[in-house]
């Protein structure tokens, strides 16, 4: 069997329509966010046959056919729509208003209509070239031709997974997932459309955070900022790669989006769409945990220094059971490595642990990876448009402002991540540390450019009043003169 | 020390001057690109099989690494049509860039089947073979044939540059 129109169909639509379904329980609809929509319900799709396979690998099924799957996503697409009959809908909101100038709204428009094209013309052109070297192929694509190749989760995997050919054998599963959901379509293993459900994040991202943008920073600075967005290099890559860290990105900035919504609407809905995004996040690379630790420690540190200020109540309702999602995520991402003995290659290096490593090698370490972070990364316009020296002097112009008011949580998790993923290369257990920053640097820091750019837009929004958009200019009382 | 109502401004008009200047330059490289990208592409990416697109690949990977044209989509074809799905590959060949590209492309396109690079027949290689008990094949990759091979080995295909053998005792 070949990826035929129906196959191919399977393979998007089943997905978009699970993700459809997970949305409406959440009480989001199309009309909530014309925009952000496709992009939410591609990533609430992806996560959701993710799960569903993960379980149905279990079986030791039959990966010829993929009826099984396909019927269980339909299954589940149906009854998360009937839960979400009396969801009450998060209202709609057109990101742009009538009150800001025309030409501005017309600019906007333009560079979202080209941001989506170019992003489009990339996946295409991208589909050109077979999977056959990088870690999209080496590593996602292996793995899901391993676990197709042994029917499943079963002891043939652990054995075909031993070979030399396989690196990084404890990597979270959704990208190896979601690769075999197109073999399992095509009914063999395919060198090409393999690639395209992943693909299909680098088309959502923008979606996404062009949308987040419009509602914290004026029409002409979001068009802006989603021009600078797709531009670097790194993403052009990113969108003709199946690697996880188009992923990874998308689930932090996803979270980040959702976060503001959630703190300037208050409904659960957003709590629900973040722990969706932080679940995908999770499951998407091993840098997940980095981030989700910094975004515990902004607010853990934030109690810690004024417990007053920052306390919150918590009244547990039924729609929180949401926020249960990036640990099962968790769970089953540490049961499956147990159960097949896979650990990460940092966990047994002769040297010790990740931070036994960072102490001992902080010294002899620090000076490269701190001069390759200035000089390749921070002031390289064409990795990340100079946004990370923008986010220093911003901090350092309006300490006061960002530090009383909601900019401080979203900011100190963000420079904690930054600052993570730093103390990562000082504690790589690779012995040439230029080589470990040749090879990874560019890529890995690129996971936080969409944050770095929503965070631009959201605290110019916050700072300078006129900057601001509609409602939130409102809201941007934050003026500490 | 937070910056006055006046300063404030400023630094918003700064602000928006840096993010109109990265916003143009970025629409002048995503403009560049978009001219680069002809129509052609397009419709190939459209219209080509999966095949037709691999071995474009090797055709581009051959160019950017001074590879003799035509050699790995020969290897590939001989590999696709006579290799079993589980078999094991033995790739006999000299370290070089352009063998160790070659052996990692085809190691990725046919996995499941096994693939091992070695640059010398080991003196024991009759008696693993025999122990591992799947159908185990040769190529010999840029270099000359190795004449213990050809007493053993039935020959399966040949072409620039390569030799695809079969061991008869694991012939199935």
């Amino acid at each position: 069997m070949k990826l035929g129109p129906v196959e191919f169909l399977a393979l998007i639509l089943l997905p978009l329509v699970l993700g459809v379904a997970v949305l409406r329980a959440l009480g989001i609809r199309h009309r909530t966010d014309p925009l952000a929509f496709l992009g939410w319900a591609w990533v609430a799709g992806g996560l959701g046959t993710g799960l569903i396979l993960y379980v149905w690998l279990w079986t030791g099924p039959d990966l010829g056919s993929g009826l099984v799957p396909s019927l269980a996503l339909l299954a589940s697409s149906g009854v998360l729509f009937f839960l979400g009959r009396r969801t009450e809908t998060v209202p709609g909101e057109h990101p742009l208003r009538a009150a800001e100038p025309a030409w501005e709204q017309v600019f906007c428009r333009m560079a979202i209509a080209f941001v989506i094209f170019l992003t489009v013309e990339r996946i295409m052109t991208g589909t050109l070239i077979p999977m056959i070297a990088g870690d999209g192929a080496g590593i996602w694509g292996l793995k899901s031709k391993a676990i197709y190749a042994s029917s499943g989760f079963t002891p043939k995997l652990a054995e075909r997974m031993s070979q030399r050919i396989f690196v990084q054998k404890d990597y979270p599963l959704l990208n190896p997932l979601l690769q075999l959901w197109t073999f399992v379509n095509a009914g063999e293993i395919t060198h090409v459309a393999n690639r395209l459900p992943i693909q299909l994040f680098t088309l959502a991202q923008p979606l996404i955070v062009v949308s987040a943008l419009l509602r914290v920073v004026r029409p002409g600075i979001a068009g802006l900022l989603a021009l600078a967005l797709v531009a670097p290099s790194n993403s052009f890559f990113q969108t003709r790669l199946a690697a996880s860290d188009a992923m990874v990105g998308l689930g932090a900035v996803m979270a980040f989006d959702a976060w503001i919504r959630w703190r300037r609407g208050g409904r659960p809905a957003w709590i629900g769409l973040g722990a969706l995004a932080l679940a995908f996040m999770l499951w998407s690379k091993n840098e997940g945990m980095l981030y989700l630790a910094s975004m515990i420690a902004a607010p853990a540190l934030l109690l810690a220094v004024q417990p007053r200020r920052w306390s919150f109540r918590f009244r547990p309702r039924g729609r929180h059971a949401w926020m249960l999602l990036p640990l099962l995520v968790l769970c089953l991402h540490w049961s499956f490595n147990r159960s097949l003995g896979f650990s990460s290659t940092i966990s047994k290096a002769p040297e010790g642990n990740l931070l036994h490593l960072f102490w001992s090698q902080l010294g002899s370490y620090s000076p490269e990876v701190l001069g390759y972070f200035a000089a390749e990364i921070a002031l390289n316009p064409s990795h990340s448009n100079l946004f990370v020296p923008c986010l220093v002097v911003l901090v350092l112009a309006f300490p006061r402002a960002i530090w009383r008011t909601e900019l401080r949580p979203p900011t100190l998790a963000l420079c904690f991540a930054y600052l993570g993923l730093l103390a990562a290369f000082i504690a790589t257990p690779a012995r040439n540390v230029a080589w470990q920053l040749d090879t990874a640097a560019h890529r890995v820091f690129f996971q936080l450019y969409p944050v770095t750019v929503l965070w631009l837009g959201y605290t110019a929004g916050s700072l300078f009043s006129r900057l601001a958009t509609g409602r939130e200019g409102e809201l941007a009382a934050v003026s500490p003169t | 020390m937070e910056p006055t109502k006046t300063r404030r401004n400023v630094l918003g008009l700064l602000f928006v001057l840096f993010v109109a200047w990265r916003g143009s330059a970025s629409t002048i490289d995503l403009a560049q690109e978009v001219f680069r990208t002809g129509p052609d592409e397009i419709i190939q990416a459209l219209t080509l099989s999966q095949e037709e697109r691999i071995h474009k690949e090797f055709e581009k990977v051959a160019v950017e690494n001074g590879l003799p044209s035509g050699r790995e989509s020969e290897l590939y074809r001989a590999l696709r049509d006579h290799v079993a799905k589980d078999g094991l590959v033995v790739f006999l060949s000299r370290i070089s860039p352009e063998s160790m590209i070659t052996y990692s492309h085809m190691e990725l396109l046919f996995f499941p089947s096994r693939y091992l690079f070695l640059e010398e027949l080991p003196q024991a290689w009759e008696k693993m073979l025999v122990k591992s008990n799947v159908e185990c094949n040769f190529v010999e990759y840029d270099r000359p044939a190795i004449g213990p091979l050809d007493a053993k080995c039935k020959l399966l295909a040949s072409g620039n540059g390569f030799r695809l053998l079969r061991y008869r005792g694991t012939d199935k």
